[in-house]
């Protein structure tokens, strides 16, 4: 939705106009929608909720009823406004799925042989490529993940069963994975 | 004319940039969250799990194996209409319903803990 549809939209639903016309609100706002959709998908993906609902159709349910202030980064507000995160997930609580050699891509928006892949940037510590920026812009993490990732021309061997207990830690696997 | 437009353009890329830069700002602080959701993170790991669009989620992992080797592995769960897939490796798999379930479980933590720690307070939420 490009912000003009965004203010139209948000003109019909009465929210505030101050919201509209700061960017960073507005794109706040987006990434709350971005988010309420995408576990709204998956909910329904899973029978929870009724009819999956496009997300051109769904609707930010959040007004403003507190502007920021002049200069207040929303990343650094002190360590009094962000409680710390207690460990309500392990690991461990998802089970194992071992990627399956030759299973067909019922995908047809992705293309490529390898969009995902492990590798090695040799023992020098990490070389760090910032994920978010690698994956997002304009949905170039298709691009990204698809490509022979740097360095991996040097990638050793390794063996299944070591590919096989990262995937497993990677894809909420069993505390058994958690070593490497 | 000429020159006003030029101006225009300018200002235009300009705000289109600092918005990119935005998104992507909010983006690191919410994989940021995210990869706390599973526990504490040993010393040399770095661990990301993000909402990427309105259907995709994605688990980065970064390491230093035991050789002194540096891992990268990344997962993404590709939500339909009918079910969650996996992609590791070049792979497709469906996710079996347990595993969606507790997927769904990180989602909404994750729903909760944004909202919690990033925009319910500059959004009113």
């Amino acid at each position: 939705m490009t912000q003009q549809n965004y203010h139209a939209q948000s003109q019909q639903q009465g929210r505030s106009p101050e919201f509209d016309t700061d960017p960073t609100l507005w794109m706040m706002g987006q990434r709350v929608r971005i988010v309420q959709t995408a576990v709204f998908g998956a909910r329904a993906a899973l029978g929870m909720e009724g009819r999956y609902v496009p997300e051109s159709t769904k609707v930010a349910p959040y007004r403003v009823e507190k502007m920021r202030t002049t200069g207040d980064d929303p990343f650094h507000r002190g360590a009094d406004s962000k409680p710390a995160v207690p460990s309500l997930l392990r690991v461990g609580d998802f089970p194992d799925h071992q990627p399956q050699p030759g299973a067909e891509k019922p995908d047809t928006r992705v293309t490529g042989t390898s969009d995902d892949q492990i590798t090695s940037a040799g023992g020098e510590g990490f070389v760090l490529e910032d994920t978010v920026d690698q994956l997002v812009t304009n949905r170039a993490y298709i691009d990204a993940l698809e490509a022979p990732i740097r360095g991996s021309a040097s990638m050793p061997e390794l063996s299944q069963e070591d590919i096989i207990r990262q995937q497993v830690l990677a894809a909420f696997g069993p505390q058994t994975g958690a070593q490497s | 004319m000429i020159f006003d437009k030029l101006v225009r353009s300018l200002t235009d890329q300009r705000r289109r940039n600092l918005q990119g830069e935005l998104y992507r700002n909010l983006m690191r602080h919410e994989a940021q969250i995210g990869g706390k959701l599973f526990g504490p993170v040993e010393r040399g790991r770095r661990r990301e799990f993000f909402c990427l669009d309105e259907h995709t989620w994605v688990w980065h992992e970064e390491w230093i194996d035991n050789k002194g080797q540096h891992r990268v592995m990344t997962t993404r769960y590709d939500v339909r209409p009918d079910g969650i897939l996996k992609s590791q490796n070049g792979y497709y798999q469906a996710v079996s319903h347990t595993e969606s379930l507790r997927l769904l479980e990180a989602m909404e933590l994750y729903q909760d803990r944004i909202t919690q720690n990033i925009y319910g307070p500059a959004l009113g939420l």
